[in-house]
């Protein structure tokens, strides 16, 4: 009886084992997939982004985020584009956090001084709640 | 007597020796503060984390005041 309730133990530690080990085989080239996804839409939308910044109706924040300008108004395609861009810019964020044990709110603010030390001159950018265009 | 004054030499240069040994190390606690050590650890994980932001937004990250 005490030895088929250890080969039960045995046999059950074994069906987690290899579960794990299939889950991860499913999940990470997923995980993979889905960072290659986001860079792909990043790149597919960087131009017409970076015309909507030129146009002077998007701006990048000190939060890692774009957002309308001040008195800009956006088309719905705009709007959803936006729209599009933050949540996966949120996403991002939210990986490379977890990867490096930070807030992702922290990785947001990293992104947000780096995108607007990238940011052209004239363009909007968005710092302490303060529109200003980048000298 | 010849023997007081080696011993009493001996003991000189060993207390020298010693007052300049916690001399030393006095100046090496001044000298590595613990805010160098976790500024050093902040700036390797900001790095690390501006790669990653490189490396997920690729060239529009970095080059819009290229052109």
């Amino acid at each position: 009886m005490k030895g088929q309730t250890t080969n039960d133990l045995i046999m059950k530690t074994m069906i987690q084992t290899l579960s794990a080990i299939f889950l991860s085989g499913i999940l990470m080239p997923a995980m993979a997939d889905g960072l290659e996804d986001l860079k792909k839409r990043f790149q597919e939308r960087a131009q017409v982004l970076s015309k909507l910044r030129a146009d002077g109706k998007l701006g990048e924040t000190d939060v890692g985020y774009v957002e309308p300008v001040k008195g800009a108004n956006l088309s719905d395609n705009e709007t959803s584009l936006m729209q599009a861009e933050n949540r996966d810019r949120r996403t991002g964020y939210t990986l490379i956090a977890n990867k490096r044990g930070i807030s992702a709110t922290k990785v947001g603010q990293l992104s947000g001084i780096k995108k607007i030390q990238s940011a052209r001159p004239g363009e909007w950018i968005k710092q302490g709640g303060a529109w200003k265009r980048k000298e | 007597m010849k023997h007081i004054r080696a011993t009493g030499f001996a003991i000189i240069l060993a207390a020298g020796s010693l007052a300049c040994t916690n001399h030393k190390l006095d100046h090496n606690v001044n000298v590595n503060e613990p805010i160098h050590i976790k500024l050093d650890i902040n700036l390797v994980l900001k790095k690390e984390v501006e790669e990653d932001l490189t490396d997920l937004f690729g060239e529009e990250n970095e080059g819009t005041n290229d052109e």
